[in-house]
């Protein structure tokens, strides 16, 4: 039991695995938005991202190594990377070419009026389009740290870098999100 | 970007190389006092730092898009069985 008098996501998996099929629906419960989200993120179309899901979880009530402390979110979360990048044809981890910070800053916006930012922010087709418009390493350090919460620390080490490359990373993808949410929309000026 | 134009002890493209940490709230005395000294005399940076805020308290907010509550709903089935 965890401070809510809540099940704790050990003790839940625990108990799936044993057939306790309540059980196993509230683990589902607990997590499915944010594996569905995070592979949607990562995998290359929606249908894959779907069964990719599928996998991580059955796998999860079919595998015998106990979570011992970890972080049950965490846990599922690079499980569904692993299974995500098998999938990808290109070599993981090919960074970007390098764009000075200034550029990805004038990209973004920097200089232009605010409220048009925030009117962009607004719409959820746009932003969801923009989304989709950023690398897959940019799209998922976004996922990780600014839509599902996942801690610093905890996001570096689920791609694989220090926290100090992580941040750089997190902050240059959120300036190509700002670019991608200004250059969608059918104001927009195609050049 | 007026990357010459120190305001405030910084210069634009100082601030924007810092904003992350600045509303991760990780910047602490002289610098935290310089950039919080230049966004309160430059236009571009104090407007570009609210657009980029507004940009995190957006993503933090987001719910499942609908694409997204469709498969949960779906999986939730299947992972029943």
């Amino acid at each position: 039991m965890n401070d809510a008098g809540e099940i704790d996501d050990a003790e839940l998996l625990r108990r799936a695995r044993g057939g306790d099929r309540v059980a196993g629906d509230t683990f589902v419960g607990r997590h499915l938005a944010a594996v569905v989200r995070y592979a949607r993120a990562v995998c290359p179309d929606p249908v894959a991202a779907e069964d990719v899901t599928q996998d991580v979880f059955v796998a999860a009530f079919t595998g015998s190594q106990p979570l011992a402390g970890a972080s049950a979110r965490a846990w599922l979360l690079v499980s569904t990377r692993h299974a995500a990048w098998r999938l990808h044809r290109r070599r993981v981890g090919e960074p970007a070419a390098f764009v000075p910070l200034e550029s990805l800053g004038l990209a973004a916006g920097w200089g232009e009026d605010p409220e048009t930012v925030v009117s962009r922010l607004e719409d959820r087709a746009r932003l969801d389009a923009a989304l989709q418009r950023l690398s897959v390493e940019d799209r998922e350090v976004i996922v990780l740290r600014d839509l599902e919460g996942l801690d610093g620390e905890a996001t570096a080490a689920l791609i694989g870098v220090e926290v100090a490359a992580m941040k750089s990373r997190l902050h240059r993808a959120r300036l190509r999100l700002m670019a991608a949410l200004r250059e969608g929309g059918v104001d927009a000026d195609r050049t | 970007m007026q990357t010459e134009r120190d305001v405030g002890g910084m210069r634009c493209f100082e601030v924007l190389a810092r904003l992350d940490a600045f509303v991760a709230g990780e910047l602490v005395g002289e610098e935290l006092g310089r950039l919080r000294a230049h966004v309160a005399s430059c236009p571009n940076c104090a407007a570009f730092g609210g657009a980029y805020a507004q940009t995190l308290k957006a993503l933090r907010t987001l719910g499942p898009s609908a694409e997204e509550a469709a498969a949960a709903a779906r999986l939730r089935v299947r992972l029943a069985r």
